[in-house]
């Protein structure tokens, strides 16, 4: 049976059953049944409308063209009015940003991670100080909650509090800032992608020294800054993903990031929840259900043996470990101002039980009777089916 | 250049290899064509609404064009598959959607269990087989034995049995994972 066929109803039978054995195996069949089952809807006459439009294909690509003709001709007409209207009168004297001292300070704020949505804010701190002559010294800041920073700045009107009135507006222009891309500095831009060409949001973006770097947004785009003289490469890392080098040129294209050995599109289960491996921090690897059936309620022990490095440490107790712990526990006072030494020697059992307790050489004979309590209630000792002789002295 | 009825009788990887050879648009719209009601399909799942996902089975047409020229694909299927998804959620983090993925039908150990069920069973396996189906629980044997040795759909067993198709689903599931564990434990001890 075919999958429409299945789609359509046709649920009985040994064709049903041959494509729900397919998908047990194929996760792709799988979630498209699952889709056709989760909505309501007459799917099959979507679908053939939609193959319908790739039969004819020929057809078809030459009316796209048309479409996409007039589109842009539109936008032409539309825009090229837009571009001729000046803003600004010729009285204004525009602000010449000087190319020494720019920098950019970019705060990013922690980002929220809900399921799989990416919540990301950039604030953008500019602090302008030209040196130029002709210009008063401006001291600005500009917050802006913006993703691209230079067409934040365009078109932005600056308040100075210069105290020279002829500078009363300052417009600094997105064409100033082309200025300022003089010999040491560019403006790298690029998209970061996986494995599949699928835009990759969140990715750092990072040069070696460490700082003064950006992230990608949403569609995988990012734009940074970068001074020739200070940087030699640029950095992507994100988790899960082998780190990627970034050369310094303006137009990088896409940078492919190849993941680190961890199926990134495996579901993590953590208790009833479940999140993705790309929001998870740190390693992860997958136990299911029926590995974890251990008579152990300590989920640590009980993925002892599927979890790369975690090991099942049965609790050490030895001499040493009794020693401490009669020290800690014997009540003082029985023997207060004695020297305490004794030697006991006794047997543990196959469960680590000791017994049979002899007591040798004791120095204060009130203490016999605690020796035997804390012994006997001593936990299970590692070393079993032995006798033990343990000399106990303290200062 | 082949024509529609040579195209036709190709199967699907057969035509992916003529894509990725010949750059004609014919062959890559034909296998388009073809993973239609599953890219539509995987789109309903994770975006819910027909419109737009109509509207991502015809982006992903771009898409998938675009990137197929790009990358090095072993597996066209899984990959498609990869892709299709990516693109849906793509779409639903760019509408900040909260996302939920209802995971009651999702089964976990897709593709990863192997029980003899489908398979070529050596004797010694086949004995370790009758033995396990009769450690089952019955509701689980029954499913397991409809399913497999019967041939007979969920919707077939739902009105054979009256346990609901959710919970055949979970028995066919859960039996071949205590099968699985059981033979296991059979033939290592041999």
């Amino acid at each position: 049976m075919n999958l429409k066929d299945y789609i359509r109803g046709q649920r009985r039978g040994k064709g049903a059953n041959q494509l729900e054995r397919k998908a047990m195996d194929d996760p792709f069949l799988q979630d498209a049944i699952e889709g056709y089952d989760s909505v309501e809807g007459d799917h099959i006459s979507v679908i053939e409308n939609l193959e319908k439009q790739f039969s004819s294909s020929q057809k078809q690509h030459h009316t796209r063209i048309w479409i996409w003709a007039a589109a842009a001709a539109i936008i032409l007409l539309i825009s090229i009015p837009l571009l001729l209207h000046k803003p600004y009168e010729k009285n204004d004297i525009p602000a010449i940003v000087s190319s020494e001292k720019i920098q950019t300070k970019q705060e990013i704020s922690i980002p929220l991670l809900q399921e799989d949505t990416l919540l990301v804010t950039q604030h953008h701190k500019l602090e302008i100080e030209p040196a130029n002559p002709p210009v008063e010294k401006i001291k600005n800041e500009l917050i802006l909650p913006e993703n691209d920073l230079s067409q934040a700045l365009a078109g932005h009107v600056v308040q100075t509090d210069s105290s020279d009135q002829e500078l009363g507006k300052i417009f600094i222009r997105q064409e100033a800032l082309a200025l300022v891309n003089q010999s040491d500095k560019i403006v790298v831009s690029g998209r970061v992608v996986d494995e599949t060409g699928s835009p990759l949001p969140g990715v750092t973006i990072l040069p070696k020294n460490g700082y003064n770097g950006t992230i990608s947004d949403i569609d995988g785009n990012f734009k940074l800054d970068v001074s020739k003289d200070e940087v030699d490469v640029l950095i992507a890392s994100f988790v899960g993903m082998k780190e990627s080098e970034i050369p310094l040129k303006e137009n990088v294209g896409d940078i492919q990031m190849i993941s680190n050995d961890l199926a990134l599109n495996e579901v993590t289960i953590v208790a009833f929840g479940s999140q993705k491996k790309e929001s998870v921090v740190g390693s992860v690897t997958s136990v299911s259900p029926s590995q974890l059936r251990r008579s152990s309620s300590n989920l640590r022990d009980a993925t002892a043996g599927n979890v790369a490095g975690v090991v099942y440490n049965a609790p050490v107790f030895d001499k040493e470990d009794f020693i401490e712990y009669f020290t800690e526990h014997y009540d003082k006072d029985i023997c207060a101002g004695q020297k305490i030494s004794f030697k006991v020697k006794f047997y543990i059992d196959p469960i680590g039980q000791p017994g049979q307790i002899n007591i040798k050489e004791n120095s204060c004979p009130a203490l016999e009777i605690e020796i035997k309590r804390l012994l006997l209630g001593s936990p299970l000792w590692s070393k079993r089916d032995r006798k033990v002789t343990l000399q106990i002295e303290l200062p | 250049m082949k024509n529609r009825q040579e195209i036709s009788i190709l199967s699907n990887d057969e035509l992916f290899l003529l894509c990725k050879k010949e750059e004609q648009p014919i062959y890559f719209g034909e296998l388009y064509r073809r993973y239609i009601p599953m890219v539509y399909g995987v789109c309903l799942k994770y975006l819910s609404d027909e419109t737009d996902s109509q509207d991502a089975v015809m982006d992903l047409f771009e898409e998938v064009a675009q990137k197929i020229k790009l990358y090095d694909i072993q597996n066209f299927h899984s990959w498609l598959y990869s892709v299709t998804k990516n693109h849906c959620l793509h779409r639903l983090r760019k509408s900040k959607q909260a996302i939920f993925i209802n995971l009651d039908d999702t089964f976990m150990e897709n593709g990863d269990l192997f029980t003899l069920l489908d398979k070529e069973k050596s004797s010694d396996e086949e004995s370790a087989l009758i033995f396990c189906m009769n450690e089952l629980g019955e509701e689980q044997r029954k499913s397991i034995n409809y399913f497999y040795y019967e041939n007979k759909s969920y919707a077939d067993i739902v009105s054979i049995t009256g346990y609901t198709l959710e919970k055949v689903k979970s028995y066919i599931q859960n039996g071949k994972r205590n099968l699985k564990n059981c033979i296991t434990r059979i033939l290592k001890i041999q």
